[in-house]
């Protein structure tokens, strides 16, 4: 019996095997959503309970990692809405990274934190590909089979995510 | 939106929000994992249920049983 289908018939040490080799891909995938290393490891553990909790509906024809992402997926849009609604929890997230320098100029500052409050304002949808695009350059195929849409979906995400930016942006004096 | 346009918002946007710097856990997360599924509540499965209604109908569908039941005990 290969791997996944030890672990679709529950077994412990096939589902640790699993959790040790895709550990890092997921983690880095939520984080990349989240932005968050505390919130990372916390939706970690919960894409992985899941997947264990329905170890018996896997289809071990399918791929493991794709699975792992599309639940992580999920669960970091669920939290960039839960955080979205609480009082700029995701801009004060966002502007945790710091910046690239610290001797610019007050108003490079100013303007990045516009831009950073102009994408904490982006849907979480629209948010999520964009962070994983524009940012993080991840690829179409990645991030399509992550979130279950097709590429030209990603693609039109990634267009209304940047024209809603520019919008904004506009409105605040930076005209990219 | 031209190419040079868009080239340009994407490192405002990079500059304001730089791609993460730590991009795996900080540590082996496997002890926590193991930790949480032997906090799993217990199941009771629904065919115990099943058996327990109707040991239960069967009692008060025939109450004259229940010394004969008590006196094996």
């Amino acid at each position: 019996m290969d791997l996944l289908q030890r672990f679709a018939s529950g077994e412990v040490n096939a589902f640790e095997e699993l959790f040790r080799t895709h550990q890092r891909d997921v983690y880095n995938w939520i984080a990349c959503l989240t932005r968050n290393p505390g919130v990372a490891e916390d939706l970690l553990l919960e894409t992985f309970w899941r997947i264990y909790r329905a170890h018996a509906r896997f289809d071990s024809g399918r791929s493991f990692g794709a699975w792992a992402r599309r639940i992580a997926t999920n669960l970091s849009l669920e939290y960039l809405r839960t955080a979205g609604r609480e009082v700029n929890v995701s801009e004060a997230v966002l502007g945790a990274q710091p910046g690239p320098s610290n001797a610019d100029s007050a108003e490079r500052r100013e303007a990045r934190q516009a831009i950073r409050r102009a994408f904490a304002e982006l849907p979480p949808k629209l948010k999520a590909v964009a962070l994983l695009v524009l940012i993080e350059e991840k690829s179409y195929g990645d991030i399509s089979s992550a979130l279950g849409i097709s590429l030209s979906a990603v693609k039109s995400r990634e267009f209304r995510a940047v024209q809603l930016l520019r919008s904004k942006l506009k409105k605040v004096g930076i005209e990219p | 939106m031209n190419e040079s346009e868009y080239e340009k918002l994407r490192s405002l946007l990079r500059a304001a929000v730089p791609p993460i710097e730590e991009p795996d856990p900080r540590h082996d997360l496997w002890p926590l994992m193991l930790r949480r599924l032997d906090r799993r509540p217990v199941s009771v499965p629904w065919f115990d249920f099943v058996l327990g209604g109707s040991a239960a109908a069967a009692l008060i569908a025939c109450p004259r049983v229940i010394p004969w039941i008590l006196l094996q005990c």
